[in-house]
């Protein structure tokens, strides 16, 4: 008897604590890194690299611009919001000139959302590393940035 | 007078039976030790440790090379990473090894769609084409491939067909991205 509730215990600890694994909130500079890896930047870095050598290299080669540099700097220990990945992807992808003009954060969700890339929600919610893992992974998602609509993706612009 | 057996001919059987034991352990071994390759593959994927994932998955398929699975993860692995690099070898590489994975398991719709993705990803939309049709000729009530040859009419501008495919995706299991794409669709006719 008393076995099995020290099993039973043992179990939803362990249910618990894979639940809150998975909903672990990403934060800004893993993303950032993420971005740098999957590009194949990391060669240009510094064997020991960190999100803000990264967040560096981005906006070294033009892929983000100096106003989203700054924003960024100060928060790469942030959890990631949906905003913030919406404002990331709108300029290393280059869509700017696809958003309304004066455009507000829902904006460029509504963007992303439109092709694919992103589920809705609201800019303040957070993205968990599985949200983030999904997205990396998701054929949908790689079939919108190659749609030839948009512009091609590549690490260094010509 | 019984009839003595030499050592000689104990020893061959001894060794033998040793060899026989270690073939079938070998054969054992191989897809286990593409199995642990395979896995540590996917996580380092899920991390977006490409290019490690890819010498996993290569590990993978050096022991267990008839496994469709592992040339299809590789395949579509690198049809990722060139979306992001648009390096032009990792394209004609993710072709390669996606044919390989029709060719070990032709019953397989879904490596048939990746192969047509590949395709539709290097521009060349006529075998894009070709393999979105096999693909759902593999699987025809499925949902996926109907959404995919209809994002390829789309893009040719064949919007009757592209119309038809999505509305047939829809059919089968509603999903957001051929409503949206149906949404273009009718924009565009306007």
């Amino acid at each position: 008897m008393k076995f099995k509730v020290i099993l039973t215990v043992f179990l939803i600890f362990t249910l618990l604590l894979n639940m809150s694994y998975s909903q672990k909130a990403e934060t800004i500079g893993e993303f950032i890194i993420k971005i740098v890896r999957a590009m194949g930047l990391e060669k240009e870095l510094p064997k020991k690299y960190t999100d803000r050598n990264c967040l560096t290299l981005l906006r070294k080669k033009g892929l983000i611009d100096e106003s989203l540099f700054i924003k960024l700097s100060p928060m790469l220990n942030k959890p990631l919001t949906k905003e913030i990945v919406a404002f990331i992807l709108v300029d290393v992808w280059d869509l700017k000139d696809k958003l309304p003009a004066n455009a507000k954060p829902q904006d460029y969700i509504n963007l992303l959302v439109k092709y694919g890339v992103m589920e809705p929600g609201k800019p303040t919610d957070i993205v968990s590393s599985d949200e983030v893992a999904r997205f990396f992974e998701n054929p949908i998602c790689a079939q919108a940035l190659s749609a030839p609509h948009l512009k091609p993706v590549s690490p260094v612009r010509p | 007078m019984p009839k003595v057996e030499k050592p000689v001919t104990k020893w061959l059987i001894a060794i033998l039976v040793i060899l026989v034991i270690s073939f079938i352990f070998y054969l054992n071994l191989k897809p286990f030790l593409a199995d642990i390759h395979y896995r540590k593959a996917l996580e380092l994927k899920r991390n977006i440790y490409y290019d490690e994932a890819v010498n996993e998955l290569k590990k993978a398929i050096y022991w267990d090379y008839s496994y469709a699975l592992y040339h299809k993860t590789l395949g579509e692995l690198y049809t990722t990473m060139y979306i992001f690099r648009k390096d032009k070898k990792l394209i004609e590489n993710a072709i390669n090894e996606l044919k390989i994975s029709t060719n070990l398991n032709p019953n397989d719709g879904f490596s048939f769609a990746s192969l047509g993705w590949a395709y539709y990803y290097k521009n060349d939309y006529s075998n894009a084409e070709k393999y979105f049709k096999i693909s759902l000729e593999k699987d025809p009530l499925n949902s996926y491939f109907y959404y995919s040859l209809g994002i390829l009419y789309k893009s040719l501008n064949r919007l009757i067909e592209a119309e038809y495919n999505l509305k047939k995706s829809l059919e089968i299991i509603f999903n957001n991205l051929a409503k949206q794409a149906l949404e273009e669709i009718n924009t565009i006719k306007k």
